[in-house]
């Protein structure tokens, strides 16, 4: 219970008091779908979201019991601590990118892991969306709203694809699985190269 | 479950579940506020033009939206501004030498807002040209030659946008939800919902029925109360007409909710002579919306159910957090009309 009150006091982080937008209510259902689709829509929290969703599934349902909560209660801290600190820009990008590429590996390698090592990779995949998705609306209520938005659209989207992927576990789904993680891997990396060059 | 996973489990239900109360109380104040602001532009004579520029009023502030004309644009008199409950209308003649066709218009502090405009352009022959203007993209290309295809998108995606933004109705779909236990039963209630709604869009669009607003928002939330009423029941082993025939209640209750579509219709205004197919398209754009929306919440249930064992009593939690909610909401309304 004191783990579960530490995460909602770093969420409640993010009530830091800004200045009242005058048209908060207004663009309140706007906040809302913005941030229940940054992760879906912005190609390395998308990337990290997939690659993370896959690997956790193909470890299994126990794996996924505690892989899914990690990456979610890391994402709000995420975003939590992306509103305190004043990270490079790229950073949370590079860092979704290398959780990507970490996760999408371990599929394609095709072998299970120790449930601590789940837990700080999708930790990690959490912890980098939840920063590259930290709102910049000027309103407290409108931030809020945002991040749990983000909190609940990445956290269904990672539960479907996890509760997908551990239910179809046949030969030909897993080589499947393998050929998506290489494709996410290899995005990933290009993606990382052409931040690289710009 | 070993305790490891209960405990992680446990700290992400706290913090969602910690959080819903907070979006409870913003989501509501938003639920319809998105109106759009619209610009009619008529023809008056030789690349002379009318315009009845409308903005919403916020919380009694008029919307910071300026129109930006094309800089050969003269005005032939000065605009007259007529305040309304709930908006502002801005009437004024124009004359732009070669007319407006090719011209832009311009929105400035659109892009601030999340406020659409619809816009319709009339080619003094009784056809128009709708548009909807975005706050990422707030200007106008003036093509008068736009047509059918236009006005059926426009209203699609604002049929769309209206269920995807009102809560009240997501809810009352929601708790449509925890009643229905079968597929069988589920298209029966949904389907009877979408015919209701249908009716009663058409009826109040066609100015055959009129209900005021106040009342029919009070109503739709009581409606969700209800229905987690029912729920509630249920979930304690009781029966009762709602819970066997959901698909009735459904019927009953869609009719309310279509008055509530209709006051956004409304509110967009109609191209002339192409009512039917706006109000087509602005309803086929709800049932879109209202697909989407119980394909996700019922995609994530099996999901979740999929990977963690679901409590028992998450049914009752969840009926008795969507009766609260709309029972403020029906009192914060009731008061709303009497004041």
């Amino acid at each position: 219970m004191r783990r579960s009150l530490v995460g909602l006091a770093a969420v409640l982080v993010l009530l830091v008091p800004g200045a009242a937008s005058a048209h908060g209510n207004l663009a309140a259902a706007g906040a809302f779908y913005s941030g229940l689709l940054h992760p879906l829509l912005v190609p390395a929290e998308l990337l990290c979201l997939l690659a993370v969703g896959l690997y956790l599934g193909t470890n299994g349902r126990h794996a996924s019991q505690i892989g899914v909560p990690v990456f979610a209660g890391f994402v709000a801290a995420g975003l939590a601590l992306g509103g305190l600190l004043s990270l490079p820009v790229r950073l949370p990008t590079i860092m979704a990118l290398a959780a990507a590429a970490l996760a999408s590996l371990s599929v394609i390698a095709g072998k299970r892991l120790p449930h601590a090592l789940l837990a700080v990779l999708a930790g990690f995949g959490g912890l980098a969306i939840g920063l590259d998705a930290v709102p910049d609306a000027d309103g407290w209520g409108d931030r809020l709203l945002t991040s749990v938005a983000t909190v609940i659209g990445s956290g269904a989207a990672i539960v479907i694809l996890t509760a997908f992927v551990s239910s179809q576990q046949r030969e030909l789904s897993r080589i499947g699985y393998r050929v998506a993680g290489s494709w996410i891997m290899a995005v990933a990396i290009l993606y990382f190269g052409w931040l690289a060059v710009q | 479950m070993t305790r490891a996973a209960r405990g992680l489990w446990a700290l992400c239900a706290t913090l969602v579940l910690g959080f819903l109360p907070l979006v409870a109380v913003i989501g509501p104040a938003a639920a319809h506020d998105v109106r759009p602001a619209y610009l009619q532009i008529d023809p008056l004579g030789a690349d002379r033009y009318t315009l009845i520029w409308r903005t919403p009023l916020l919380s009694g502030m008029s919307l910071p939206v300026v129109l930006d004309l094309p800089a050969e644009a003269k005005v032939l008199a000065p605009p007259k501004i007529q305040p309304l409950p709930g908006s502002v209308i801005e009437r004024r003649a124009i004359e732009i030498p070669g007319g407006l066709a090719g011209q832009r218009i311009g929105f400035v502090g659109l892009e601030g807002t999340i406020t659409d405009v619809l816009v319709r352009i009339g080619d003094g022959r009784g056809g128009q040209a709708t548009a909807l203007v975005r706050p990422s993209r707030p200007w106008i290309e003036i093509d008068p030659e736009r047509g059918l295809l236009d006005i059926a998108l426009t209203y699609l995606r604002q049929g769309i946008d209206h269920i995807l933004t009102g809560t009240d109705h997501l809810l009352f779909v929601a708790s449509l939800l925890l009643i229905v236990r079968d597929w069988r039963m589920l298209l029966k209630t949904i389907t009877a919902f979408t015919v209701a709604h249908s009716i009663t869009l058409a009826l109040a669009t066609f100015g055959l029925v009129s209900l005021p607003p106040g009342p029919v928002d009070t109503l739709v939330a009581a409606s969700i109360a209800l229905v987690a009423v029912e729920a509630v029941r249920r979930e304690r082993g009781v029966t009762s007409a709602m819970i066997r025939w959901p698909w009735i209640v459904a019927f009953l209750f869609g009719l309310l909710h279509g008055f509530g579509f209709a006051g956004a219709l409304l509110d967009l205004g109609f191209p002339q002579g192409d009512i039917p197919l706006a109000l087509l398209m602005f309803n086929i754009g709800i049932e879109i919306g209202q697909l989407i929306f119980i394909a996700v919440v019922l995609a994530t249930i099996a999901a979740i159910r999929r990977i963690f064992p679901i409590p028992g009593r998450a049914v009752l939690v969840s009926s008795y957090a969507i009766g609260i909610l709309a029972t403020f909401w029906a009192l914060e309304r009731l008061q709303a009309t009497f004041t």
